[in-house]
C-alpha cells in the first residue's frame, strides 16, 4: 500500500511541495533523537546533574566579570568545605562534581595550596570598586579562573568534547545543562504527542465513523458525549481531570503480582486529559465523512452485494477516511505538545524529569534577570518541531483536502 | 427566529445535564474528602464533614440538589479551604476581572484579525500576504507561555526600566476603569498577539475560499468594485465561518485568560479555580467548573442565534 | 450600403494561465466580430477556450493566475478592453456587456435578496433614485417572466428553483440594457424542458431590446436554436467560423463534421447504429503539437498536417476554416 501511495498522484504533489518535504526530514530528524534518547542516549539523571555554574550563556558567550569571579568563588567554596572534613576526605570531594567533572586526584595540600591561592585573587578582585567596568583587571580573572580549573582532573579529548557539547546552550539557574535538557525534551514531547493523538485519533475515528455508519441511537449517544465534553473549556476539563487524579494511587495485580501505580505522578492524567477533549476534532470530521461516504455508490453497491456492515466499514469506510486520520493526527500532535507547557506551568503536566514546558516556566525567573538561553532553547526546540508539524499539515491538507477550509 | 431560539435552548439543556454530570463524577474519581482532611483522617472525622456537606448522601441525590442549586442560581454553599465565605462570593468577585480580560481580548483579537486576514487575502500570492502568512505560522508555533513570560518581561520590566516609569503593573489587578490599562492592557495584548496566528490565517482562508465562489464573479460581471466585493460580497458569507471562529476562540480565551491571571496575578476565576484545585477546595472547584461550562453553553446558543440572523439559509429551513 | 460596423472586435486574443507547471495558452490568437443584434455561438468540447475566452473579454480572470498576451485586443467602443484598467471595465461590466452563467445555483450571492442583488446593478451603472430602482427591478422580473415579482424581490436565491434563478440572472444581466450580452453555457445546469423556455426568453428580449448575444455553448442543438453565426474552438484555437445554416449544411472543417456527427437523430434507418464518437483525446495545452492540434484524431490527416500548423483561411464569402484539407 505504501509503495502504491508513494507512486500515486498525491504523492507527486506533495513530493512537489518543497517545505513539506523539508518539514518531513525535520521530523524524522526529531523521531531519530527521540529514539536515541529512549535508548538511552541522553538519561534523565544527567539532565538534573550541575555541570557547572548556574545561568552559563551558550557558545561561550560573554560574561560580567563580577559572575564569572563569583562563580569561582562558589568551587573555591565547595572544595574549601570539603578540605575541612579530613575524616573522609575522599568521600567529600568525591560529592564535588559538575558532569564529568571531578576533582583532581592531587594530596590535599596540593589542592589546599590551589584553594589558597584563589582567595588572594579573589579578594584583590573584590576589593576593586567597579568589577565589571574595569578592563585591566581581565587578567587576574583569567588567573584565578585556571587557577580553579586546576582544582579538576584534565578530561580526556573525547570527553571535552561531551563537556562542550553539554555547555553549548549555556546552563540554567541550577547550573544544569541546556542542551541535554532541550534534548531529552524532545522524548518527553513526542512520546506525549504520539500517546495522545493517536489515542484520540483512534477512539475518535472509531466512534465517529461507527455514529455516522449505524446512525440511530449510536449517532445520538455520540454527539450528545462530544457536544458535551467539548462544552467545558478544555482547559477547565484538564485541569478538574487533574485534580481528580492527583493522589489517586491505582492499585490492581497483573499477572498475580500487586501492582500499585502513583497515578497522579505519572504522565496518566494528562493523556486522560488530553485524550477526553482532543477526540472531539477527528470525531466530527470521521462522522461527516463518513456520512458522505456512505452515500457513494461503491458502498451502495457492497451494501447490496450483501457484505455484512462491519466488513463495509472497516474495508471500504475507514480506509477512505485515513487521509483525515492522518492530518488530525498531525494537528493533535502540535495541540499535545503545546498543551504540556501549559499544564506543566500550572503544576499539572510533567512532574519528573525535564520538558519543554518544565523548562519554559522555570525559565520565567531567569528571564527576569535578563538570562534567556532556557527560555530560548526550549523555544527554539518546540517552534521547529511544531513549525514542521504545521508546515505538513498544511501539505497534507493541500494535497488531500484541498477544498478545506 | 423565535422557535427557532427556544428549539435551540431545549437542545442544549440535555447537553447541560451530561456536563454537571460528568464533572460531578470526575470530581468523585478520588475521594474529595479525603483529599482535603488528608489520608489520615480518622473515620469518625471524615463521616462527620461527609453529613455536614451532604457528601453521605447518593450520587444521584447530591447531583438533583447541585443541579436545583444552579438552577436557582443559589450558591451560598461554604467553601473549604475559607470557612464563612460563600462559593458565590468567590464567584462574584472574580467576575468583573476576568471580563476585563476576556471581553477586550476577544474584541481586539477579532477585529485586528479579520482586517489582518482580509489585507492577506487582498494580496493574495503577493509578497504582503506571503509575509504575513509566514509570520501567522511562526506566531502559532510558539507557546503561549514564551509569549506571556517575555511580554511580561519586555512590556514591563524591561519597558519601565527604560522609560523610568511604571506603564503596566508587573502584575496585579484593581478594580475600576482608571487602572483598567495599568494592569489589564499588557495581559490583554499578550492574549491578542497570541491568538492573531491562528485567526488571521483562518480569517484569510474564509475570505479566499469566498474569493473562488461564482457568485464573486456575477458581482464583478455587474461592475461591483474591489471594495464592494470584500465588505459587502465576500464579508457577509464570510460571516458564517467568522461567527464559528469567534465562538471557538471564546473558551481558548478563557484558557488563555486562566494563564494569565496565574501570571499577572489577577483575581479572576480561572486563577481562582486554580487555587480552589490546588487548595483541594471541593464545592468552589465543582460550581467554578458548572459555571465555566454555562458560559460556554450560553455562547453556543448564541452562536446558533448568530447563524440565524447572518443566513438566511438557516434562519428559513 | 457599406458592411455594419462590428460593435465588438476581439483580435489575436491570447490569454495564458501562470500554473505549477508553467504557462499555458489557453485561448491562442482568436480574433472575431461581433455586430450589432447579432447572435454568434462559440462551441467546442470542454476545455476547448471557449469559457475562458468570453471572461477575458470582460476581463474577469484572476489576475495573479491570469495575462493577456501584448498583442491581444478587445475593441469596444473605440476603447480596446484587453488594456483597459479596472476603473473602465467597471463602467462596461453591467453595463454595456453582461454575462450570465452556467451555474445558476452557486452564481446568485446566497446571503442577500434577489431584489437586493438586481438593484446592485442599477446602482452602480443609474441615477435612478431607491423607488425607481425598485420600479426597474419589478419590471426586469417581469420580463423574463417571474411570476409575482413583488413577492419575489424579498426572497433569497435558496428559495428559487434552478431555472427561476438562471431568470434572475438573465434579469440582472438586461437591466441596464447592456449592447452585447455574453451567455456563458446558459441553459447546461437546467432540465430539458427549462432549457427550451429559457432558450425562447433569451430569443423574445434579443427581439425586444436588440442585444448582440455571445453565446457560449458546447451543445450545437443550441446553437442551431439561437445563433446566426458560429466559431468553433478545439484547444485555444478557432478551427472553424461560418454562418449556421452553412455551418450544419456544409461543414468544412474535420472537427466541425465529426461534431455534427456525433448529435443523435432519430432517421429511421439509423436503427441500430452505434453513435459515432471522435476517437482520440484533446492534446494537452502543455505540451501541444508542432502541426495541426486536430491531426492526432484527424480522419483526413496527411504528413503534412502534423509538419505544420494550418492557418485559418476563408473558403468561401462568409467562412473560415483553418484546414489544409477542408471538405467541399
Amino acid at each position: 500500500m505504501t509503495v502504491r501511495w508513494l507512486q500515486s498522484r498525491s504523492a507527486r504533489k506533495f513530493f512537489r511541495h518543497r517545505p513539506a518535504v523539508v518539514a518531513l526530514v525535520v521530523i524524522s530528524l526529531y523521531l531519530a533523537v527521540a529514539v536515541a534518547v529512549l535508548l538511552g542516549g541522553v538519561t534523565m539523571e544527567q539532565t538534573l546533574e550541575r555541570i557547572g555554574p548556574g545561568n552559563l550563556p551558550g557558545f561561550q558567550g560573554r560574561q560580567l566579570a563580577e559572575k564569572r569571579v563569583e562563580d569561582c568563588a562558589m568551587v573555591l567554596d565547595r572544595v574549601e568545605k570539603a578540605l575541612k572534613r579530613p575524616s573522609n576526605l575522599r568521600a567529600a570531594l568525591g560529592e564535588i562534581r559538575y558532569g564529568l567533572l571531578r576533582v583532581a586526584d592531587r594530596p590535599p595540600e596540593e589542592l589546599r595550596a590551589l584553594v589558597d591561592q584563589g582567595w588572594e585573587i579573589y579578594d584583590e578582585l573584590v576589593e576593586s570598586p567597579d568589577l565589571n567596568a574595569d578592563p585591566s583587571l581581565l587578567p587576574q580573572i583569567e588567573q584565578l579562573e585556571r587557577l580553579t580549573g586546576q582544582l579538576f582532573a584534565p578530561l580526556s579529548g573525547w570527553q571535552s568534547l561531551v563537556r562542550q557539547f553539554r555547555l553549548l546552550l549555556g546552563t540554567d539557574r541550577q547550573g544544569r545543562s541546556i542542551m541535554l535538557r532541550g534534548v531529552y525534551s524532545i522524548k518527553v514531547a513526542i512520546q506525549i504527542g504520539v500517546i495522545t493523538a493517536f489515542i484520540s485519533v483512534l477512539i475518535g475515528s472509531l466512534l465517529g465513523a461507527s455514529a455516522a455508519f449505524f446512525g440511530g441511537w449510536v449517532d445520538h449517544v455520540v454527539i450528545w458525549l462530544y457536544t458535551t465534553l467539548s462544552s467545558i473549556p478544555y482547559l477547565v476539563l484538564l485541569v478538574v481531570l487533574a485534580y481528580a487524579f492527583s493522589g489517586a494511587v491505582w492499585q490492581f495485580s497483573l499477572l498475580g503480582r500487586p501492582l500499585s501505580v502513583d497515578v497522579g505522578n505519572t504522565l496518566i492524567p494528562v493523556y486522560v486529559a488530553l485524550c477526553a477533549t482532543f477526540w472531539i476534532g477527528p470525531c466530527r470530521v470521521i462522522r461527516g465523512e463518513t456520512l458522505k461516504i456512505k452515500q457513494l455508490e461503491y458502498v451502495q453497491a457492497a451494501t447490496a452485494t450483501g457484505f455484512g456492515r462491519l466488513y463495509i466499514l472497516v474495508r471500504h469506510i475507514l480506509p477512505n477516511a485515513a487521509h483525515l486520520m492522518l492530518i488530525n493526527f498531525s494537528l493533535l500532535f502540535i495541540g499535545a505538545i503545546k498543551s504540556e507547557v501549559i499544564l506543566s506551568f500550572l503544576g499539572l503536566g510533567v512532574k519528573r524529569g525535564p520538558s519543554w514546558g518544565i523548562m519554559i516556566s522555570h525559565s520565567a525567573q531567569e528571564v527576569i534577570n535578563g538570562f534567556f538561553w532556557q527560555i530560548g532553547a526550549a523555544t527554539v526546540f518546540m517552534l521547529v518541531l511544531v513549525l514542521a508539524f504545521n508546515v505538513l499539515t498544511d501539505a497534507l491538507q493541500d494535497v488531500f483536502d484541498p477544498k478545506h477550509l | 427566529m423565535w422557535v427557532y431560539i427556544i428549539r435551540r435552548l431545549a437542545y442544549n439543556v440535555p447537553v447541560y445535564l451530561g456536563i454537571i454530570l460528568l464533572v460531578m463524577a470526575a470530581l468523585r474519581v478520588n475521594d474529595p474528602i479525603y483529599g482535603f482532611l488528608g489520608k489520615n483522617a480518622s473515620r469518625e472525622q471524615y463521616d462527620r464533614f461527609a453529613a455536614a456537606t451532604g457528601l453521605d448522601q447518593p450520587f444521584l441525590v447530591q447531583y438533583v440538589r447541585f443541579l436545583g442549586d444552579i438552577a436557582r442560581l443559589d450558591f451560598t454553599t461554604e467553601s473549604w479551604d475559607q470557612p464563612g465565605i460563600s462559593v458565590g462570593q468567590l464567584l462574584s468577585t472574580a467576575i468583573m476581572p476576568s471580563l476585563a480580560l476576556t471581553v477586550p481580548a476577544l474584541l481586539l483579537t477579532t477585529l485586528i484579525s479579520i482586517s489582518v486576514g482580509m489585507i492577506s487575502a487582498y494580496y493574495r500570492g503577493r509578497l504582503p500576504d506571503r509575509l504575513l502568512v509566514l509570520l501567522a505560522v511562526l506566531g502559532m508555533s510558539v507557546s503561549f507561555l514564551v509569549y506571556i513570560i517575555l511580554g511580561q518581561y519586555f512590556g514591563a520590566f524591561w519597558l519601565n526600566r527604560w522609560l523610568g516609569y511604571e506603564l503596566f503593573a508587573i502584575a496585579g489587578y484593581k478594580p475600576g476603569l482608571i487602572h483598567w490599562p495599568r494592569y489589564c492592557l499588557l495581559p490583554v495584548m499578550i492574549s491578542v498577539i497570541v491568538a492573531m496566528g491562528y485567526d488571521t490565517r483562518f480569517y484569510r482562508a474564509a475570505m479566499v475560499e469566498e474569493t473562488g465562489k461564482d457568485y464573486i464573479v456575477t458581482a464583478r460581471a455587474k461592475g461591483a468594485g474591489q471594495a464592494k466585493l470584500m465588505f459587502v460580497h465576500m464579508l457577509k458569507n464570510a460571516m458564517i465561518p467568522i461567527i464559528t471562529r469567534v465562538m471557538i476562540t471564546i473558551p481558548l480565551l478563557i484558557t488563555g485568560s486562566i494563564l494569565l491571571e496565574m501570571y499577572f496575578n489577577i483575581p479572576g476565576m480561572g486563577r481562582r479555580l486554580i487555587l480552589a484545585i490546588n487548595a483541594k477546595d471541593f464545592p468552589v472547584v465543582q460550581t467554578f467548573t458548572a459555571v465555566f461550562a454555562a458560559v460556554f453553553i450560553v455562547t453556543n446558543i448564541l452562536t446558533d442565534v448568530l447563524y440565524a440572523l447572518v443566513d438566511p439559509r438557516v434562519r428559513l429551513s | 450600403m457599406d458592411q455594419p460596423q462590428p460593435i465588438l472586435s476581439v483580435r489575436h486574443l491570447s490569454t495564458c494561465f501562470r500554473t505549477d507547471r508553467g504557462v499555458v495558452t489557453a485561448v491562442d490568437d482568436v480574433s472575431f466580430d461581433l455586430f450589432p443584434g447579432e447572435s454568434l455561438g462559440i462551441v467546442g468540447e470542454s476545455g476547448c477556450g471557449k469559457s475562458v475566452t468570453s471572461k477575458s473579454i470582460m476581463r474577469l480572470l484572476p489576475e495573479h493566475l491570469s495575462f493577456l498576451r501584448p498583442e491581444s485586443q478587445i475593441l469596444f467602443d473605440g476603447m480596446n478592453l484587453a488594456r483597459a484598467d479596472e476603473r473602465t471595465m467597471r463602467e462596461v461590466r453591467g453595463n454595456r456587456i453582461a454575462m450570465i452563467f452556467q451555474e445558476p445555483m452557486t452564481a446568485l450571492n446566497p446571503v442577500f435578496t434577489i431584489g437586493w442583488q438586481l438593484d446592485e446593478a442599477l446602482k452602480y451603472h443609474t441615477s435612478l433614485g431607491r423607488e425607481g430602482r425598485r420600479q426597474r427591478t419589478i419590471e426586469m422580473l417581469r420580463l423574463v417572466e417571474i411570476p409575482n415579482p413583488e413577492k419575489r424581490i424579498r426572497e433569497f436565491p435558496h428559495q428559487l428553483s434552478g431555472g427561476m434563478r438562471q431568470r434572475v440572472l438573465i434579469a440582472m444581466a438586461l437591466c441596464c440594457e447592456p449592447e452585447i450580452l455574453i451567455a456563458d453555457e446558459p441553459t447546461t445546469a437546467l432540465d430539458v424542458t427549462i432549457q427550451a423556455q429559457i432558450l425562447r426568453l433569451m430569443e423574445n428580449l434579443k427581439q425586444r431590446l436588440g442585444t448582440a448575444i455571445v453565446m457560449i455553448t458546447h451543445n450545437l442543438g443550441v446553437i442551431a436554436q439561437t445563433c446566426d453565426r458560429v466559431i468553433v474552438m478545439y484547444a485555444g484555437r478557432i478551427v472553424e467560423s461560418a454562418p449556421v445554416k452553412q455551418l450544419f449544411h456544409q461543414p468544412r472543417h474535420p472537427y466541425t463534421k465529426a461534431l455534427l456527427e456525433s448529435i443523435p437523430r432519430m432517421n429511421p434507418g439509423d436503427h441500430g447504429q452505434r453513435l459515432p464518437s471522435i476517437e482520440g483525446i484533446v492534446p494537452s495545452l502543455y505540451d501541444l503539437p508542432p502541426g495541426c492540434r486536430f491531426a492526432d484524431r484527424c480522419p483526413r490527416r496527411q504528413p503534412s498536417c502534423v509538419e505544420a500548423e494550418p492557418e485559418l483561411e476563408p473558403v468561401d464569402s462568409a467562412s473560415l476554416v483553418r484546414c489544409f484539407f477542408p471538405w467541399e
